[in-house]
């Protein structure tokens, strides 16, 4: 579902990206971890296409997202850290917007909102205007606009963020359930209990190189103290 | 999926002034009557001039369309070039364009949307200050038909055609800005400006072709096409300024013809620009995107995230807003075209001699420089002073929460601020009546306006920065180019027409007596009252807007 092939980004003489490949199945949770500064959410926006690759590509469901980024974009959500919304719209108006955007019909994009605002529980608030929303109920609504479409790949930058214990809760079971489904995820975390619970498949990244990839159990067995231990040696 | 993006786009500026009228009522019924009396007074200064120059001057109706062309295309050349500005913001570097960028959406139609919400941002003035002149223009010559044609037909499309050109050169310093570096790019494009502005300038010297004009005296009205260089063809002002002549001349075909030559260059410039953006828009943005992180990159550790901590001092914000504004490179290059253009203007001042004979033209030609440089101040405030308290929205949970007075953030931005306009107004005050015969009499009082001037606009400025704070918009041009930001520059502008009347009476004065000149003692008060007014309410709203709750 994404491939990222020799994908290197440079700003000047300073690399970011450095020759990464990497595959996520459809139905895969890939958990894309390391520390600040590392190269993360560089390549999250190459993914994006809100950045152009020094060299290599991006592949997402098989369509190259440089040369064709119109087409890659329509199998893709992309949630960064910081999303942008529409203050002065509702939520409502601004989930019409973004199916319209994915050019869903009339019936769809209904079912859409029903569904997807239901699973984020933000169907109560759908009325009033965005600028009135917590910082929760931002991320809540974002994720609901994320998966109302029905992509084929989600990335997502720091899921977690102003997201209260049951709203988390709620992300990781409509994950695991998307992926039955056969969506892929590509996030990027530095809560390793998450990546732990979620992740079928991890990547570590450190000073702009792939430093590790495989399954969280590969890495640790399950024990947090572990996980954290084992995380801090690779990037250290 | 256009009509949608552009529907939004539509809702939400709509809705920006909109139901929350309750918590703006104050600056929306100021916003209105600023507004409104602004236009009011274009109207009254058009009508009054083209009566005076028609009937009083008898320049005729050729000269004085000319004079109109000449408007027009300063006028024009602003639009294009603070549309560059704006788009630049608003098409390449905002939140929105990121998001609407991770969307399946053709990135032409991303650029079609923020190219019409650009327009609308950066227009609103002048849409505003065309409609009251063309008004003011059509009650003289009593036909309300050729205002409304005229808006319509000529003035419109000569507004798109200046918003494409500027829209179409952002567009290509980006494109070539992978081949040379865009400060080249954009010396480039800098010097292009300048040269045809220069060229066009040169070339129409209303003293020449009033020269020209009155050798064929009585027939001043007659259409002197003859007399025309020929590179205005090329300025589209020139055709919308021919449509006003022929169409009140009573020549159809003229006019129709003048119109289908605007219409038909904004078409042709509205269908290059959008090519041009189906072809390069997505490279242009990965360009923009690029360039961005570069500097991130470049910047981190040296400012980082240590700006935003440590003991806050009012030198240590000084130090902090200086760091932001050079790294800014919207901020600096901006700021380093407008000193230039003030140099520049400085040199020409004590270069030029003019020798008038008639005591209220001399005094008239000392007021307008004088109004200028202060207009200048104002552009100044306006564009640098006014997003100020704004921009502190990125860090204002820090200032709120740390042991500091908030005045003084308050004053760590308005002082300096004040005192670079100062120095810089009584630096103009003191070049302002060079070109003038016996001129040494004037300086004095020209540098006192000059200065209390310099103190008055960047405080006036921030007293309305403070009270249309928007602590959400980063981009400095963005808010420079707000609603708010206008309405600064309608009243710093009235300021203007205040110090201006004050400076004309007693330079007429002067130029009747040819004694010395001293500052009039209630001028001295009353502009020396409104200066401290201006600081004392400043004050009062920029803590205000500093407390507002997050």
């Amino acid at each position: 579902m994404l491939e990222l092939t020799s994908l290197t980004k440079k700003f000047g003489s300073f690399t970011a990206v450095d020759d990464l490949s990497l595959r996520v199945e459809a139905g895969e949770v890939y958990g894309f971890l390391g520390p600040n500064g590392a190269g993360k959410t560089t390549t999250i926006k190459m993914i994006a296409t809100l950045l152009k690759p020094t060299s290599g590509s991006v592949k997402i469901n098989g369509i190259d997202a440089h040369l064709s980024p119109e087409e890659a974009k329509k199998f893709l959500s992309y949630v960064p850290d910081q999303p942008f919304l529409y203050e002065k719209l509702s939520g409502r108006e601004f989930l019409l917007f973004v199916a319209k955007m994915y050019r869903m019909s009339e019936n769809e994009t209904a079912e859409g909102i029903t569904e997807a605002s239901e699973i984020f529980e933000v169907k109560p608030w759908l009325n009033k205007r965005i600028e009135d929303y917590s910082q929760g109920m931002r991320q809540r609504l974002v994720l609901a606009a994320a998966i109302m479409h029905r992509p084929k790949l989600i990335v997502i930058d720091e899921p977690m963020v102003g997201l209260d214990p049951r709203g988390a809760e709620t992300f990781k079971s409509q994950v695991r359930l998307a992926t039955k489904n056969g969506t892929a995820f590509f996030l990027t975390t530095h809560q390793l209990l998450l990546a732990r619970d979620i992740c079928t498949k991890v990547g570590i990244i450190r000073a702009s190189k792939l430093v590790y990839e495989g399954s969280m159990s590969q890495i640790t067995g399950d024990g947090v103290e572990q996980i954290e231990k084992r995380y801090i040696e690779l990037t250290s | 999926m256009l009509r949608e993006l552009i529907k939004t786009k539509l809702r939400q500026l709509y809705l920006e002034g909109g139901e929350r009228v309750s918590r703006h009522l104050i600056r929306s019924i100021f916003s209105v009557v600023t507004f409104s009396v602004f236009a009011y007074l274009t109207y009254t200064v058009v009508r009054f001039a083209t009566s005076y120059l028609i009937t009083e001057a008898k320049i005729g109706l050729f000269l004085y369309h000319r004079l109109l062309a000449l408007a027009l295309f300063v006028f024009f050349v602003i639009v294009s070039v603070a549309n560059i500005l704006v788009a630049f913001a608003t098409i390449f570097r905002n939140t929105e364009t990121e998001y609407l960028h991770t969307l399946p959406i053709k990135p032409v139609e991303i650029f079609a949307a923020k190219f019409l919400d650009s327009f609308l941002y950066s227009s609103t003035l002048m849409l505003i200050l065309i409609l009251a002149a063309v008004a003011g223009y059509a009650s003289f010559f009593g036909s309300g038909l050729i205002a409304a044609l005229g808006i319509v037909l000529a003035i419109l499309p000569l507004i798109l055609s200046a918003a494409c050109i500027g829209a179409i050169v952002l567009l290509l310093v980006l494109k070539f800005s992978k081949k040379v570096s865009v400060k080249t790019a954009v010396g480039i494009v800098a010097l292009l400006y300048a040269g045809s502005a220069y060229s066009y300038i040169s070339l129409n010297n209303p003293f020449r072709l009033f020269n020209d004009v009155m050798k064929y005296y009585p027939h001043i009205d007659r259409y002197l096409g003859v007399l025309d260089p020929k590179l205005d063809y090329f300025a589209p002002s020139f055709w919308s300024a021919n449509f006003f002549y022929f169409a009140t001349t009573g020549n159809v075909l003229g006019a129709a013809a003048s119109v289908l030559i605007v219409g038909g260059t904004a078409l042709i410039l509205f269908l290059l620009m959008i090519r041009l953006a189906g072809k390069f828009y997505q490279e242009a943005f990965w360009t923009a995107r690029h360039k961005l992180f570069e500097r991130k990159v470049k910047d981190t550790g040296e400012m980082g995230e240590s700006s935003a901590r440590g003991n806050i001092k009012p030198v240590s914000l000084m130090k902090r807003d200086f760091l932001l504004f050079v790294r800014e490179p919207s901020q600096t290059f901006h700021f380093v075209v407008l000193i230039v253009l003030i140099g520049i203007f400085l040199f020409n001042l004590f270069a030029m001699r003019i020798y008038l004979p008639d005591t209220f033209i001399i005094s008239s030609a000392f007021t307008l420089i004088f109004a200028f440089n202060s207009f200048l101040i104002v552009s100044l405030a306006v564009r640098f002073v006014y997003p100020m308290l704004s921009l502190e929205g990125q860090s204002i949970w820090l200032v709120r929460s740390s042991p500091v007075k908030l005045k003084r953030v308050f004053y760590s931005k308005l002082l300096p601020s004040v005192v670079f306009s100062a120095v810089l107004g009584t630096l103009l005050g003191y070049a302002a009546p060079s070109p003038f015969r016996s001129f040494h009499g004037l300086i004095s009082t020209s540098m006192v306006y000059g200065f209390v001037g310099g103190i008055i606009y960047p405080a006036l400025v921030m007293i309305f920065g403070s009270a249309f704070v928007d602590y959400r918009e980063k981009n400095p041009v963005r808010i420079s180019s707000s609603h708010g930001a206008t309405v600064s520059l309608l009243v710093s502008l009235g300021v203007v027409v205040i110090l201006s009347s004050a400076v004309f009476n007693q330079t007429f004065e002067y130029f009747s007596s040819k004694g010395l000149l001293r500052p009039s003692m209630s001028a001295v008060w009353l502009t020396g009252t409104i200066a401290l007014t201006s600081l004392l309410l400043s004050r009062f709203f920029g803590v205000k807007a500093l407390q507002t709750d997050m």
